[in-house]
C-alpha cells in the first residue's frame, strides 16, 4: 500500500499524499496508533474537528496470507478520552489494501446537520449525500448503498448510534456476505465518524489491485508454512472451526471467572443453555451456519449464522462476549434473547461489550430485574429511539453507573470489562487495568495462559507472573495488530514458535526487506510507546492504570478471591 | 467413593454414559486419582487440555475425593 488519502469533511475534498518515510513499515495498529499522537491534539475534544478518525489495512492485508484481512480504526475515543485502536473483521482491510490505500484519515467536521457518504474505486474518491440515509440502521444502509453501488462493495457504516454520537457506538463493517455483523466495536470511534458528518465509506475495488509481494516465492513457502501450523493446531485447526468463540462459556465459567449479574460471582447457573456447544446445536438444528468467515481465505472459520426458530436467517452468530455481556452478566439465560439483541446491535451499531455491560449496571440500579430479557430488548430500542434514557445507555456502564447511583461499575479508563473477573483471572486483570485502550481483553489476552493453557499456564490465582505475562502479550498485541492478521491466530504462534518466524517471514517477503522477531516486538513496543504518549498528552497517570476498588475488597465466588496483584507492579507493566 | 465427570465440546461424543450437559457420575475405588477417572471413562491422555477440579486447574496425579467435580476441556480460546 503506497498512499495516504485525506479526507476533508468541512471543505468536502480528498487529497492523496505518498506514504512519509516515518510511516514506511507501519499498518494496522501502528499505523493508526502512530499517526493519532502524530496528528491529534491530545487534549482535543473527541467529538470535535481537530480529532481525527483513521483506518488502516494491515502489513499483510490484500495477500493471500489468511485471516490477514483485520481493519483498524483509531483515533481519540470519546468513551476513554484516551487513544483507541479499534480492530474488526470482514471485509474492509483486503478492500483498502487493494486500493492501494496504506492509511485513509477523515480530518475535520461536515456542516451542522450535514451527512455523507463517501465513496472510493480505483479511479478516485467521491462524496455523495446520505440524506436519504439519517436514521437508517445499518442493514437498510448497506441494502441501499448496495443497491446503488453494486453487491460486493465493502462498505463501512454507522447506524443511529453513531449519528447520535453515542459513546459506544460502532463502525459497523460489511462481511463476505454483504451483511453489517462484524464492527470496530469497542470505544465508540462510531461516535466520531458521526461527528464529522461520514455515514458511510464505499470501497469499491472492481479495479483495483492485489499488492504484489517484493519476494513471492519466500512470501508462499512462508504462508504455506502458516497455513498447516494453524490447521495443525487444537484451537485454530479444530475448536475455533467447530464451536467459534463462545465454546469459552463453559471453560471460564468452570474456573469461576465468568461474571455475573454485574460481575458479582464468578459462575452462573444458566452457563450450558448459552454454551457454544448449546448453540452450535441449535444452529445446526435450524439449518443455519454453524461454521463461517468474516473475511476470505480464513481457515479458522470460528463465525457462523444464526437462524431464528423458523430457520430464516437473524444474525450472524453471537460472539463470546455478546453472550456473556447481554447473558450471564446480566442473568439471562435465554439463546435466542441474545441473538434477538445481536441483531439490534449490529443494525443500531453499539458495542455489545459496553451496553451488555451497561445493561447489568441498569439492573444493579433498578431499571429491571437481572434475567429480564424482555427488558434488555426494550434497553435496546430505547437507545436506536435516541431518547434520553436510550442516550444514557447507549453512552456507556460508567456513565450510566453514576446516573443511578451505583457503586459496582466494572469500568478501566472509563471503558467496561469485558467477559473475565480480574479477581479469578489476575493476568487479565493486568491487562484491563494498564492498557492503553482502557478495560481491554485483546490488548493482552492473558487468558491464554491463564486459563487456557495456550503459550504455557500462570496460575490465575496467585499475583505471581501475571505483569510479566501481561506485558510480554501487549507488546506482541501491538505488533501482531499491525500485521492485519486476526489475534487468534496468536493462540497457535504462543504454542509453535515457527508460526512467529512464518509470520515474519511473510512481512519481510511482503516488503522486499529483512523482519526478524525482534523486529516484530520492537514494532509492538513503539505502538505502545506511541500510545502511552498520547494519552499522558491526554492527562492519563497511573492513577487510570487500577481496577476499580471494589475488586481489591470484594470477594468473588466460588474461590473468594480478590485482586491483589500490587500497585507498584502494575507500574512496572511499560518498563521496556 | 462418586465423583462427577463433566466433559465439554467435542469429548462428550467420545464418552459414553453423559447426560445432556456432559456430566456422568463415576464410582471409584478411594483413594483414586484425576488420571484414574480419566481412564475410568475411557477417556486417552492426549485427547483433552485442561483438567479443572472444583474450580481449580488440575492434573492426573491429583487425588479425588467423594463428592468432587471435574470437568475436562480440549484445547480451546477465543475472545
Amino acid at each position: 500500500m503506497n498512499k495516504i488519502l485525506r479526507v476533508n469533511m468541512e471543505s468536502l475534498t480528498v487529497s492523496e499524499e505518498p506514504l512519509k518515510p516515518e510511516y514506511a513499515g507501519l499498518g494496522g495498529r501502528s499505523m493508526t496508533s502512530i499517526i493519532v499522537n502524530a496528528e491529534v491534539p491530545p487534549l482535543c475534544h473527541p467529538l470535535s474537528a481537530e480529532n481525527k478518525l483513521v483506518f488502516a489495512p494491515g502489513l499483510l492485508a490484500g495477500t493471500v496470507a489468511p485471516s490477514s484481512s483485520r481493519l483498524s480504526v483509531g483515533g481519540k475515543s470519546p468513551l476513554t478520552g484516551g487513544i483507541k485502536e479499534s480492530n474488526s473483521g470482514g471485509t474492509a482491510g483486503k478492500a483498502l489494501a487493494v486500493l492501494d490505500i496504506a492509511a485513509l484519515v477523515v480530518e475535520g467536521k461536515a456542516k451542522r446537520g450535514k451527512l455523507h457518504v463517501l465513496k472510493i474505486d480505483a479511479q478516485g474518491a467521491q462524496f455523495l449525500s446520505a440524506d436519504r440515509l439519517k436514521h437508517k440502521g445499518n442493514y437498510d444502509t448497506v441494502a441501499a448503498l448496495h443497491r446503488k453501488h453494486g453487491k460486493n462493495a465493502t462498505i463501512l457504516s454507522i447506524g443511529p448510534a453513531g449519528e447520535m454520537k453515542l459513546s459506544a457506538a460502532t463502525v459497523a463493517v460489511t462481511d463476505p456476505e454483504g451483511r453489517p455483523t462484524r464492527h470496530a466495536g469497542r470505544g465508540g470511534l462510531g461516535a466520531v465518524m458521526g461527528s464529522k458528518g461520514l455515514k458511510a465509506i464505499v470501497l469499491d475495488t472492481a479495479a483495483g489491485h492485489r499488492p504484489k509481494a517484493a519476494g513471492a516465492r519466500a512470501f508462499h513457502k512462508a504462508v504455506k508454512r502458516f497455513v498447516t501450523l494453524l490447521e495443525e493446531h487444537g484451537v485454530t485447526g479444530q475448536t475455533l472451526p467447530t464451536y467459534g468463540t463462545n465454546a469459552l462459556a463453559n471453560v471460564i465459567n468452570a474456573v469461576g471467572a465468568y461474571p455475573t449479574n454485574n460481575f458479582s460471582s464468578g459462575q452462573f447457573r444458566g452457563v450450558e443453555k448459552i454454551s457454544g456447544e448449546t448453540q452450535r446445536a441449535r444452529i445446526i438444528a435450524r439449518g443455519g451456519m454453524p461454521s463461517h468467515a468474516c473475511q476470505r481465505g480464513c481457515t479458522m472459520k470460528c463465525s457462523g449464522l444464526y437462524p431464528d426458530k423458523k430457520g430464516r436467517y437473524l444474525t450472524k452468530k453471537p460472539e463470546y462476549e455478546t453472550v456473556w455481556a447481554n447473558g450471564a452478566n446480566c442473568g439471562i439465560s435465554d439463546l435466542d434473547a441474545i441473538a434477538q439483541m445481536d441483531r439490534l446491535y449490529d443494525d443500531i451499531g453499539v458495542d455489545t461489550i459496553e451496553t451488555g455491560a451497561t445493561i447489568a449496571v441498569a439492573m444493579e440500579g433498578g431499571l429491571a430485574k437481572f434475567g429480564d430479557a424482555k427488558a434488555a430488548i426494550r434497553f435496546l430500542k430505547e437507545i436506536r429511539k435516541g431518547s434520553p434514557l436510550g442516550r444514557i445507555l447507549g453512552s456507556g456502564a460508567k456513565l450510566t453507573g453514576q446516573v443511578l447511583g451505583v457503586e459496582r461499575v466494572p469500568v478501566v479508563k472509563g471503558q467496561a470489562m469485558p467477559a473475565y473477573d480480574p479477581r479469578a483471572a489476575k493476568g487479565i486483570g493486568v491487562t484491563y487495568a494498564t492498557s492503553t485502550m482502557g478495560a481491554d481483553h485483546t490488548a493482552g489476552y492473558a487468558i491464554a495462559a491463564n486459563v487456557l493453557k495456550v503459550g504455557g499456564f500462570v496460575d490465575p490465582l496467585k499475583p505471581e507472573g501475571q505483569v510479566e505475562l501481561s506485558r510480554n502479550l501487549q507488546i506482541a498485541t501491538g505488533a501482531l495488530d499491525s500485521t492485519g492478521l486476526c489475534l487468534f491466530t496468536a493462540f497457535c504462534v504462543l504454542d509453535r514458535p515457527e508460526a512467529l518466524q512464518a509470520i515474519c517471514e511473510m512481512i519481510g517477503a511482503e516488503r522486499g526487506v529483512e523482519f526478524t522477531v525482534n523486529d516484530f516486538l520492537a514494532l509492538g513496543k513503539r505502538v505502545l510507546k506511541a500510545e502511552r504518549d498520547f494519552n499522558a498528552g491526554a492527562g492519563f497517570t497511573s492513577a487510570d492504570d487500577r481496577l476499580p476498588a471494589f475488586f481489591q475488597s470484594e470477594k468473588l465466588a466460588p474461590h473468594q478471591a480478590t485482586f491483589d496483584v500490587p500497585e507498584a507492579e502494575l507500574d512496572t507493566v511499560f518498563n521496556f | 467413593m462418586n465423583v462427577e465427570v463433566h466433559l465439554f465440546a467435542y469429548l462428550r461424543k467420545e464418552v459414553t454414559g453423559l447426560d445432556r450437559k456432559g456430566r456422568r457420575i463415576v464410582t471409584l475405588a478411594d483413594g483414586a486419582t484425576a488420571g484414574d477417572l480419566v481412564r475410568a471413562i475411557g477417556l486417552s491422555s492426549g485427547r483433552y487440555k485442561l483438567l479443572v477440579v472444583n474450580n481449580v486447574h488440575s492434573n492426573e496425579s491429583a487425588p479425588l475425593r467423594d463428592g468432587d467435580h471435574v470437568a475436562i476441556f480440549p484445547a480451546i480460546a477465543g475472545g
